[in-house]
């Protein structure tokens, strides 16, 4: 049983890891926090879900929703936040009033009840394990997670947009200073971000459904992964396997509580060690 | 003395009055309903003036000042209904309110520590990281908060005075003493060599720590000050609402005061209070005519940071500052 | 530019905040004249995790006064809905809307049950008869009883506890694990059927509880497959919740070796569809069925079917119905005078009507009393049913085996 849990956690830190990156990068690149970060990892879902419907076909859905976050998110950045740089709090409104915009909008097309996209035919059905079954679109989910985890570590580590990108994350004026456009990186950045929530939100859904109200539990997940993170991608991974693992054994051990015991953690980071655990926030 | 001077101090002095007085015979003119929603106009601009001495005195934004609001309101709610303080009499009350100031004061103390050394994006993920965090302690710590459901039944103090707090028109006058007080005090503060100390910190730290401020300590002074009268609005909505759930430590509870100060007016005193009011009564009426209020109220968010950044207090002052007078 | 632009938005609000002022407008004047609307306050949740629930109740109701052509004794029928979101917070600030501005004679609706609670001290301080169609809360009519409050739905145990000499008896079910989403409706089910249940010589060999809000219940689900010698698991997982349990259960092999059984939240009729097969076979408790075999059903069901544009009623929306039926005999009752306070509970005390769920009448808490229904789900002409196999006879709040 125990190593079925501990599927469990890990299919459910990387799908918290492909939502919390997302964060990471806007707040490191842009300096702000994209409180609607939530809401297009459900904007996302729900438009996967409606191409589900129309088409049939998962994989198309997954990638029109992240494609849809990406429009409506670079929307957004470059009509909106873009004449907000530097003012912080203009920045935390304007996406709070965004929010609120989404949730309206989401309620208005897709109702108030639980949808749940259907996982795709190759997908269904489980794996027996030491007499345990394990669903077999959760191991896609490790799978993919940990691809597109590899894949961001060499995007990053090593392309020029990527070395670009964490120029900017690490000292912008620096990187300004030797030449790097930092509007190319803020776009690539962001949308990157966008990309990944908009997927997550689809992966997510024949997981963990889609309803108004998720928005602001995803959106606080990844505030914490962050936080405990630092603003780092490497703390965003590391982040998220802390707080999906704790989420996941915080509710066998504790059930109810276990809400609680991610921002326990990340009560005792922040006392302890408030730049994050490999960040400079 | 030039007589400009003293006609604009008069000037004030009338100004003042007038909205005072306009407060204070407002209730027979109102229904009950008018009454309460005055109520909690009042209330809510307590919360909005606290959180200006952070935002618009000291520049820092804090978006976890739920967290004030919230362990005021929780304190009474928990002494009243677990352990039926609060209505028996003036001693009583006074020690609930006691009680609540110092959680409010004491949060202050230790959440300062941690925050007042932080800047820009740090400062804000902080206050929020620790306003979330009481956020999940409230919502799992049942056996006190009663979690998701909330603390119901809280009744009004009983002051021993000869009018029930029971009345809505009593416990608007109940509220307005407390409303008056934080507003002059708050006033005072913020005209005070502190408060300009703080709007010098908020133009360049780096400034006045050369000019030899510890700018730390007035930052920390400052949040401990915004976060006791914070409490104090909290525990004026416990016994105003009757029922305290997490919804009063959430992050919508941190983010429309930060709305309202916005659209107020960060700059001048009273324009969150102003900012406090039309949002108020903008919700309520959003709400009851359609069930997309978010919508609207999203988009005014988005319209209001994007285009009238000032406020509207700011406004109306130019206009009367375009007119000659200096108020 | 931006100055207009600045001034528009700043307009807009002023504009706004005048027009909200009449909310705060002056005292009513004198008494209304017979031809004046009854005013029914609805506060429902429309949106939020419970608004499957919430819309259920507005079509249910606004059923029942379709039925009367909106008008009764001469008068006509004005019914204000307000959404609570399923938040006591917005609820309390709702309910004095409905009272204090809109000056309802009657209110009725509620979904959850914390909003039942938060708003009840209001409502009976302020003398408003209250019929509550949804909010199973056992409180709101023992403990916290009065004269001005109704239920025409159910209480907590009183839906659930029915099943469990059933699944003793008759399923050969004697042991089971109880789970149940963690709230006070949640944990005061569990606390019903683990009584019921020992009673008749069954064991509750757990109890899990799941996070308010959760939906990824894989570590319970492993949890719960690792536990042995247990016959069936008895499931209350309300709206968001509800479907992806049963669909988890089924993805984690569960359905092999134990059996479903539970309260109706997590098997209502516009849930079967995304659950699919794993729910078929499930049996479950439940005061109504659209499938009910009865004229007067069939009548509900067709003009319910007509204003929801087509989907079919379930137990809140027949509740919501009945509670809309009670105030109407109560109104006729009182001849269109529902100013008379007084005359009024006494009307909707002993107004009698027919429910389509069958025989239905107040116990002297003023909580319904009536049969309830043991459901399979069953599959018929290609769809996922939920069938009556048994009815247990005038089950009152406190009914045990």
């Amino acid at each position: 049983m125990w190593f079925i849990q501990f599927l469990n956690g890990l299919s459910y830190s990387l799908l918290l890891f492909l939502v919390s990156v997302g964060l990471a990068l806007s707040m490191g690149v842009m300096r702000i926090v994209n409180l609607a970060h939530g809401s297009y990892f459900l904007l996302g879902g729900y438009v996967g879900y409606s191409i589900a419907r129309l088409t049939g076909n998962f994989f198309v859905a997954a990638l029109g929703g992240a494609t849809s976050t990406l429009i409506f998110g670079l929307f957004m950045e470059h009509y909106f936040l873009r004449h907000l740089y530097a003012k912080h709090l203009e920045q935390l409104l304007c996406t709070f009033g965004f929010v609120y915009v989404i949730m309206a909008l989401t309620k208005f097309v897709w109702g108030g009840n639980v949808l749940v996209i259907q996982k795709p035919a190759i997908l269904l059905g489980s794996v027996d394990m030491f007499g345990f079954s394990f669903p077999i679109y959760r191991v896609a989910i490790i799978a993919v997670g940990l691809i597109i985890a590899i894949c961001l570590w060499w995007l990053l580590g090593k392309t020029r947009i990527g070395i670009a990108i964490r120029a900017v994350v690490e000292d912008d004026k620096m990187a300004a200073a030797i030449g790097i456009n930092a509007r190319t990186t803020v776009i690539a950045s962001f949308g990157l971000g966008l990309l990944l929530a908009g997927l997550a939100g689809v992966l997510g859904g024949p997981i963990l459904g889609l309803y108004p109200g998720l928005d602001l539990e995803i959106l606080m997940l990844a505030i914490v992964i962050v936080v405990v993170g630092g603003g780092t991608l490497e703390g965003a991974f590391l982040g998220s396997l802390l707080i999906g693992f704790a989420s996941i054994f915080g509710m066998i051990f504790l059930g109810e509580r276990s809400l609680f015991v991610a921002f326990g953690i990340m009560a005792i980071v922040l006392l302890l060690r408030p730049q994050g655990l490999l960040g400079r926030l | 003395m030039d007589l400009r001077i003293i006609q604009e101090s008069w000037l004030k002095i009338l100004v003042y009055s007038l909205f005072g007085g306009i407060l204070i015979v407002l209730p027979p003119f109102l229904s009950a309903y008018g009454v309460s929603l005055m109520t909690e106009i009042l209330i809510t601009g307590i919360l909005v003036l606290s959180l200006n001495i952070l935002v618009g005195y000291t520049g820092l934004t804090s978006i976890g000042h739920a967290a004030f609001f919230g362990v005021g309101a929780y304190v009474v709610a928990i002494l009243s209904t677990r352990f039926t303080l609060g209505m028996n009499g003036l001693v009583s009350f006074l020690l609930t309110f006691g009680l609540a100031i110092i959680a409010a004061l004491l949060l202050g103390i230790v959440f300062g520590l941690l925050v007042a050394r932080l800047r820009d994006l740090s400062f804000i993920m902080v206050t929020l990281a620790l306003a979330q965090t009481l956020w999940g302690i409230a919502l799992s710590w049942r056996s006190i908060t009663n979690g998701e459901d909330g603390l119901a039944g809280i009744a009004r103090p009983d002051l021993g005075l000869p009018w029930s707090l029971g009345d809505p028109t009593s416990f608007y006058y109940f509220t307005l003493v407390f409303f008056l007080l934080s507003y002059f005090l708050l006033r005072y503060f913020a005209g005070s060599p502190f408060g300009h100390a703080l709007i010098g910190i908020r133009e360049s730290e780096t400034r006045m720590k050369a000019l030899g401020y510890h700018t730390w300590t007035y930052k920390y002074i400052a949040y401990v000050i915004a976060g006791v009268f914070g409490g104090l609005a909290g525990i004026l909505y416990a016994y105003f609402n009757g029922y305290v759930n997490i919804a009063a430590i959430g992050m919508g509870k941190s983010f429309e005061p930060l709305f309202m100060v916005i659209l107020g007016g960060r700059s001048i005193f009273s324009g969150p209070v102003i900012g406090a009011a039309v949002t108020l009564l903008a919700v309520r009426l959003l709400s009851s005519w359609t069930e997309y209020w978010q919508f609207f109220l999203g988009a005014i968010f988005i319209l209001t940071v994007m285009y009238s950044r000032e406020g509207i207090a700011h406004y109306v002052m130019q206009w009367i500052r375009g007119k000659g007078w200096k108020l | 530019m931006r100055r207009r632009v600045s001034m528009m938005v700043i307009s807009i609000c002023l504009v706004l905040a005048a027009a909200a002022l009449p909310f705060g407008g002056c005292a009513k004047p004198g008494p209304t004249a017979p031809a004046e609307p009854i005013k029914i306050g609805l506060m429902t949740a429309l949106t939020g995790s419970f608004s499957s629930f919430g819309i259920q109740l507005k079509l249910g109701t606004q059923t029942a006064f379709d039925e009367v052509g909106w008008q009764v004794a001469n008068r006509p029928i004005q019914l204000i809905i307000e959404d609570d979101q399923a938040n006591p917070d917005v609820a309390v600030q709702k309910v004095k809307k409905l009272v204090e501005s809109d000056r309802v004679h009657i209110l009725t609706g509620v979904c959850h049950g914390g909003v039942a609670l938060a708003i009840r001290d209001y409502v009976v301080d302020q003398k408003i008869p209250f019929v509550f169609s949804m909010a199973a809360v056992r409180d709101l009519t023992k403990a916290k009883a009065s004269e001005y409050i109704f239920r025409t739905s159910w209480t907590d145990t009183q839906s659930e506890v029915p099943l469990m000499p059933y699944a003793y008896e008759k399923l050969g079910i004697h042991t089971i694990v109880a789970v149940s989403i963690d709230y006070v409706t949640g944990r005061e089910k569990v606390a019903g059927i683990k009584a019921a249940f020992e009673k008749v010589g069954g064991k509750v060999l757990e109890e899990v509880y799941t996070p308010f809000g959760a939906t990824d219940f894989s570590p319970y689900l492993t949890k719960i497959k690792g536990m042995k010698g247990i016959d069936a698991a008895w499931v209350f997982e309300p709206g968001s919740a509800g479907i992806q349990f049963v669909r988890q259960w089924g993805e984690y092999g569960l359905g092999k070796e134990m059996k479903l059984i539970g309260s109706t939240a997590s098997f209502g009729q516009s849930f079967l569809e995304q659950e699919g097969d794993v729910a078929l076979g499930a049996v479950i408790s439940d005061t109504y069925t659209h499938t009910i075999d009865s004229s007067e059903n069939r009548k509900f069901v067709e003009a319910y079917e007509k204003i929801s544009g087509g989907a079919v009623p379930e137990s809140p929306s027949e509740a919501a119905y009945d509670a809309g039926k009670l105030i109407i005999e109560a109104i006729k009752a009182c001849k269109g005078n529902v100013e008379d306070v007084p005359k009024l509970l006494e009307a909707l005390k002993t107004a009698k009507i027919k429910a389509p769920r069958g025989p239905f009448r107040l116990d002297e808490y003023q909580n319904v009393v009536c049969d309830m229904l043991i459901l399979k789900v069953e599959r018929v002409q290609g769809e996922l049913v939920r069938n009556v196999i048994a009815r247990i006879p005038d089950v009152g709040q406190d009914w045990m085996p």
